[in-house]
Order: structure tokens, then sequence, then C-alpha cells
């Protein structure tokens, strides 16, 4: 028996006039690991979702056709019934957790499904074990970091037993290292002979654990591909797919060498910065500098999770006062006051990040003292092909399309500095390669930019420089060449050191 | 098999049953009405304090006696100095008398885990839709102040800092900047909470299961012995039955 079964599936959200899904058709076998892929809003989440019964018991809809799991029918099935056969795993780390504790959160599921006490314990004890996370017991959920969160997640379905699991970019959150975790964790399950599903931009890691690869389009499954087959497609086609790229061994710099910006470029210095977070210093002697006549106009930010990148760029932008040590730009010590002028901050998440009615409104918010505001706002819309959104409320966008709102307030405001916290984390290849061009132009136009970024496909793409760092302070400073492209994978695929600060209370 | 789950390992004897612990809560709020003299209150504290320690609460035990010396030495002092000060004293009064129910609230929220409130509370009859709500709400109340912090660092790097001059200028405007984001928040992750829940069996109809079975064990019983005869000796200090 197939474990999942869909037949001639279309499905149509309630209140949206496209098609989500239209006449799927799919077999997956027991035991079978489906990869499936396409650019943001192809479909890929709503088709995990009817897998896992979301639809149509959560989001409602218009669905024909008929999804079977195990032989039931997901329609007739209650949402009970199926959390016991299909276990699931979501993108934000942040937002699938009940519990603040790591050995309740995984006992979760176990204890909505009424089973013994004992038996409990044992579940979530084997979870444990068969993760190798015995690290992670009894630890505040507050205290993990996104790929820890994601293991939690992933034990606590495992806990509950079902032979299918459903995951839907889990890796969008996460670096590299912890990315590649997550592959082991499902090598285990794999092993074990669950059928796993995983939508996804980042496709590298599941390459020796996938089975097929469906790439979807516009809610169809368009084209089907075994792993191997992957490896061969030439770069203009994953391009042309708004795809990532399949296998990272095979990444190189791009060809096309960018002119010199047209703009003078500021003169930027970092010297000595050391910062003190709760009694403990998180960096110490920061020290680089960027001239404008180097012509690196965009240069990568990277180091381990919770090395202290956010906090430093923080700091230099002014967010964060406390710190010794000075900025200067075109020569001048700045205060942190002027700092917060000279200088922007496009964080990671959009949602903290809009707070007007219209996107027109939004560039507008904070820039009232700019000359020619209305002719830099046309311009900056033009440039992130948003013209035809400027009346729109930005919360009716799409995720890629809000991201790009952010980045155009960056590009109206006056200040020359622009830093980029993980611009491209959750991004299809598409929307990657956008965002670059994007920052490229920034760059023409005289801003200094920096990203904080693990996105080695990105920073590959984006970056003239790296600054990477380590144990608090600045370990490595290369320009990207030929040469050195080989050392920044080595960089980021390094397991991390342990500079967790105070894991445990 | 390795059971060692400290925090809420109901096996170590220092564990209390969280309903025992709730009818602590309501008898330590009856007594805020009973207990009228410093002495009472003080006497009080010392309960809670020896509380915390039995719980193994060592540095709220700690925080405790200190807030409640601090308030109890600024009531004296500014008794003493009188005019003006007595009328600040008596906000710090209100303050002192309070202190038992900052040790309650250590107590509540330190030694019972979620999970182990929402179970216990669906024994006492409450209602899924009331106990659930109210885990994913004590789940979600740390959060806030995360949120509301990156909230504050995009305002500042939008050039519409949240600080005094700008709320005392356009008050309704910086509410807004405040709430909207915020409430776009709190959506977002209230859905993606709700279908977490839903894919991990929330609505299976019937009884729920629990990691450890909640029992009363003859301990609870003796800590409730304890709360309740401290409570009376308060009220017979408090009538003056003691001199």
């Amino acid at each position: 028996m197939n474990a999942i079964e869909l037949k001639n599936v279309c499905f149509t959200y309630q209140g949206v006039k496209d098609t989500g899904l239209k006449g799927v058709n799919l077999d997956v076998k027991q035991g079978e690991f489906l990869l499936l892929t396409g650019r943001s809003g192809c479909g890929k989440t709503t088709l995990t979702r009817l897998i896992n019964g979301l639809i149509p018991h959560f989001f409602p809809g218009e669905l024909s056709g008929t999804v079977l799991v195990n032989g039931k029918d997901v329609q007739k099935a209650s949402t009970y019934e199926l959390a016991e056969m299909v276990g699931s795993v979501f993108q934000d780390p942040r937002s699938q957790f009940f519990t603040t504790n790591t050995i309740s959160e995984v006992a979760f599921g176990c204890e909505n499904l009424n089973l013994p006490s004992a038996q409990i314990n044992q579940r979530v004890s084997d979870a444990f074990t068969a993760f190798q996370i015995e690290d992670l017991k009894n630890r505040s959920i507050f205290s993990l970091s996104s790929g820890e969160k994601q293991k939690i997640a992933l034990a606590s379905t495992y806990a509950m037993r079902p032979g299918i699991y459903v995951l839907d970019e889990p890796s969008a959150n996460l670096d590299i290292h912890a990315t590649k975790m997550l592959g082991k964790l499902l090598k285990t399950l794999k092993e074990q002979g669950a059928t796993i599903i995983v939508s996804e931009h980042r496709l590298y890691y599941l390459m020796e654990l996938a089975d097929r690869v469906i790439y979807m389009r516009d809610g169809e499954l368009l084209q089907e591909w075994m792993p191997e087959q992957t490896l061969k497609l030439p770069e203009r086609e994953l391009v042309e797919k708004g795809l990532r790229a399949f296998d990272l061994d095979m990444l190189t710099l791009p060809e096309h060498q960018l002119p010199p910006p047209s703009a003078p470029m500021p003169a930027f210095a970092v010297k000595n910065i050391s910062i003190n977070l709760s009694g403990h210093a998180l960096l110490r002697g920061i020290n680089f500098s960027v001239a404008p006549q180097d012509g690196q106009g965009i240069i990568g930010i990277t180091g381990a999770n919770g090395v202290g990148k956010t906090t430093l760029v923080k700091c230099l932008c002014g967010l964060l006062k406390r710190q010794h040590g000075s900025v200067e730009v075109d020569g001048h010590v700045l205060s942190s006051r002027q700092r917060a002028r000279e200088m922007y901050f496009v964080m990671q998440d959009t949602d903290y990040q809009l707070f007007t009615e219209s996107v027109e409104d939004e560039l507008r918010l904070g820039n009232q003292k700019v000359p020619e505001l209305e002719a830099k706002i046309t311009d900056a819309l033009a440039m992130l092909g948003l013209s035809e959104y400027r009346k729109i409320h930005p919360m009716a966008l799409s995720g890629g399309q809000k991201q790009r709102v952010t980045i155009a307030s960056a590009a109206v405001n006056p200040a020359r500095i622009l830093f980029f916290d993980e611009p491209t984390s959750g991004l299809d290849g598409e929307n990657m390669r956008s965002v670059s061009k994007i920052l490229e132009a920034l760059n023409q136009n005289g801003k200094l930019i920096f990203i904080i970024s693990h996105d080695l496909e990105f920073l590959l793409n984006t970056c003239r420089r790296i600054i990477h760092l380590q144990n608090g302070t600045v370990t490595e400073d290369f320009l990207l060449t030929e040469k050195t492209v080989d050392k920044l994978k080595s960089l980021l695929f390094a397991e991390p050191e342990n500079n967790r600060q105070s894991s445990t209370k | 098999m390795d059971q060692s789950f400290v925090m809420t390992n109901p096996h170590r004897i220092n564990h209390i049953d969280p309903r025992i612990k709730l009818i602590h809560t309501l008898i330590a709020g009856i007594l805020l009405f009973i207990v009228r003299s410093n002495a009472g209150v003080l006497l009080n504290v010392a309960l809670m304090v020896a509380v915390l320690l039995f719980l193994g609460l060592y540095g709220c035990a700690v925080r405790l006696t200190i807030y409640t010396t601090v308030l109890y030495g600024l009531t004296q002092l500014l008794a003493f100095t009188g005019g003006m000060a007595a009328f600040i004293g008596v906000t710090v009064y209100i303050f002192f008398k309070f202190a038992p129910v900052v040790g309650i609230y250590y107590m509540m929220t330190k030694s019972i885990s979620a999970s182990e409130l929402v179970n216990a509370l669906e024994k006492i009859g409450l209602p899924r839709a009331i106990t659930i709500t109210l885990a994913v709400t004590l789940r979600f109340m740390p959060t806030i102040g995360q949120e509301m912090s990156t909230i504050k660092d995009s305002m500042k790097i939008r050039n519409i800092p949240l600080n005094l001059w700008n709320v005392l200028k356009a008050p309704l405007m910086m509410m807004e900047f405040v709430m909207v984001p915020l409430m776009m928040r709190f959506v977002k992750v209230a859905e993606e909470l709700a279908a977490a829940a839903v894919v991990r069996g929330i609505e299976r109809p019937g009884r729920r299961g629990a990691l450890f079975k909640i029992k009363v064990r003859p301990q609870d019983f003796i800590y409730l012995l304890v709360v309740i005869l401290y409570a009376v000796f308060l009220y017979f200090f408090e009538s003056g039955v003691f001199g």
C-alpha cells in the first residue's frame, strides 16, 4: 500500500482568487523520501498541508479529488487520527512550542494521545536517545538556538511514532552546520523506514537522502528528477526555474565583474570595539576598515550562530550604546547618535519593520527631512519592482515583496552605510538572486553595504570581501577571489565552537 | 531508565502538587486581609521564605528577604522623618504589605511547569479550551519582552524612536507604531501555534495523558497542614491572643 495517494487534487484557499493546487496526482511509497521544491508560492506548502490534514481541517477552502494517508481519506479523518500517522515540523522554530522545557515539549504530543505515564516517559527518553540529543534534555526552550529548537520539534513528533513525516522548509532559519545536523536526523528517520516529505528551497543537504525530487510550478507537479539527475542540471536551468544550487561544492564566483560605484563611497573604520553583554565579554578588539578606493562595496560578515554578529552590527549603527572603541566615517569619530543617522540596519524579520498603511507611506516614514523625497521614493520603488504596489497595504504583500519594501526604505534613507541581517533566509533561488542584484544596484548608488549571512550561495554571488568572527573577535578578513572560495566554504561548514552563552540557567 | 527530570520531577521529596499550591495561594490571599501589623507581615514573609527554600528556589528566597527588609526599613525611616516623607511612606507601606504575594508569585511561576499546571487544572475540572489557552499564554508571556525590544530597535532605525518626547508629541501615532507590528506578530504566532497544536493531536477528545501522574502524596498533606496551621496562628496573632 502507498503511504500517501493524491488523486486529481485541486485546492483553493478561502478568500483567495488563485488556485493553490491544480489537478495534482502523486503516490508516495512506504519508506520513500520525497523532496518538493519550486519558487515561493508554487504550492509546495499547500501540498504538505493536505498530507497532515491542516487542509481542509485548519485552513478552509475548496477541495476536490481525494487525499489518502495510509488508505484513510484525509477529509473524513479527524485531525487527531491524522496526528498519530503524520508528524509535522514547520519553518519557524519560534512558534511551534507550547511549553518552556524541552522534556515537557517532547512529551506534549504523547500527552494529547492520552498514553499512560510510563509509556510517555519511555518514548520521551527514546526520542532524546535516537537523535543523540541528550545534552538538550531538561533545558529551557528560550536558551536553545534555532537549530536546537528544530531538533526538539522533530523529536517531539518522533515521540508520537508517526510513520510519515512532513517538513515544511525546516532549514529556513538554520545556519549551514545546523542544516547538516538536521540532515543527519532525517537520515536516522529514513533508516528506521519512515516515509518523509520535505518541502525546501535549500536542496543540497538532502541530496543523499532523497529518492525523488519534484519540481512544482503554479500549483502543478511539473517535473520529477532522480537526485543524480539534479546534479547535472545546467546553471542556466536552475536560474530559469528559480532554484537554489543542488550541490554547494560546485559553486563558484560569478563571472561578471562589477564596475566601480558611480557615486563616491564613504571611508569606514571600526577601531578596537569591545562589547560586554550581561557581564560576559561577547566581543573584544574588533578592527577593520574600508577605504573608498578599495572598491569593496559589499562585505559579508560571517560566523557561527551566537558569536555576536548581530550584536556587533547593532553596536556599529548606534542601537547598542555600551561599548569600548570607536567607529569612524570619513575620518571622523561618530557618537552613537550620529551613527544612528549615518547608518541603516535592515533586520531579518519583516514583521517588525512595517508600520504604516501603504507602501509609499512606509517609505516616507521618518524620512520627512530628505530632499527630493518623492522622486527618491519613485526611483526606489521602480528599482525594486514595487511601482504597481505603491498604494497597497504592506501586509497584503507576499513575503518577498515585504522584504523588498524594507530594502526600499533603506534605499530612500540618506544613510550611506547599510547593514543587512540574513536578507536571504527562507528565500527561493529567484528571490535570493534578485536581492543580490538589488544590493549591487544600491552599492552602485554609493552605499557601503555589510551583510550578515551564512548563505554560501548568496555570499558568493554578492560579496567581494568576507569578515569572519570567531570566539568574539575577527579571525579572518579576506577578499573573495577564486583562490579564497574554498576557504569561505570551510569556514561556513566548520563545526561551531561552543560559544553559546550560559546555556543553562 | 533515566527519569531525572529535575525541575518537574514529582518523585522528589520537595515536589508539591500544583493543586496544593493553588490552595496555598488562596490562603495567602485571605491572609492579606487578616494580617495588619508589621510583625504579622514579617512573620508571613518568613513562612514564604521557608517555603521557597524548601522548594529549592534559593535565589528567590534571597530576593524576597532583601525586598522585605529594604521596604520595612524604608517604612520605619519615612515614618520617623514625618511630613511629606510620611506621604511617600504610605506607598512604600503598601508595597511592603504585599511582600508575601511576591513570594507566592515566585512559587507559582518558578516551581510549576506549564504542562504540570495544565494537567492539574484539568483534574480540577476546567475545560481544555481554558487550560490550553492558559498554557500557551504562559509560554508566550516571556517572549513579549523580546518582541517589544525588537520593535523599539526597529523604530529607532526608522527615525521614529520610542522616547518620552515623541510619546508626548504624538501619543496616538506612537501607540500605532508599537501596536501594528506587535499585533501582526501576535496574529501570526497565534496561527502558527494553533496549527502546530492541531497536528500534534490537541483536538483529541477525552482525557489527556501526563508525563508524570499527578497524585496527592503524604508530603502534600503535611505542606498543606503547615500552611493552614500557620494561617490560624497568624489569625490569633493578629487578634492579640498572644499578648
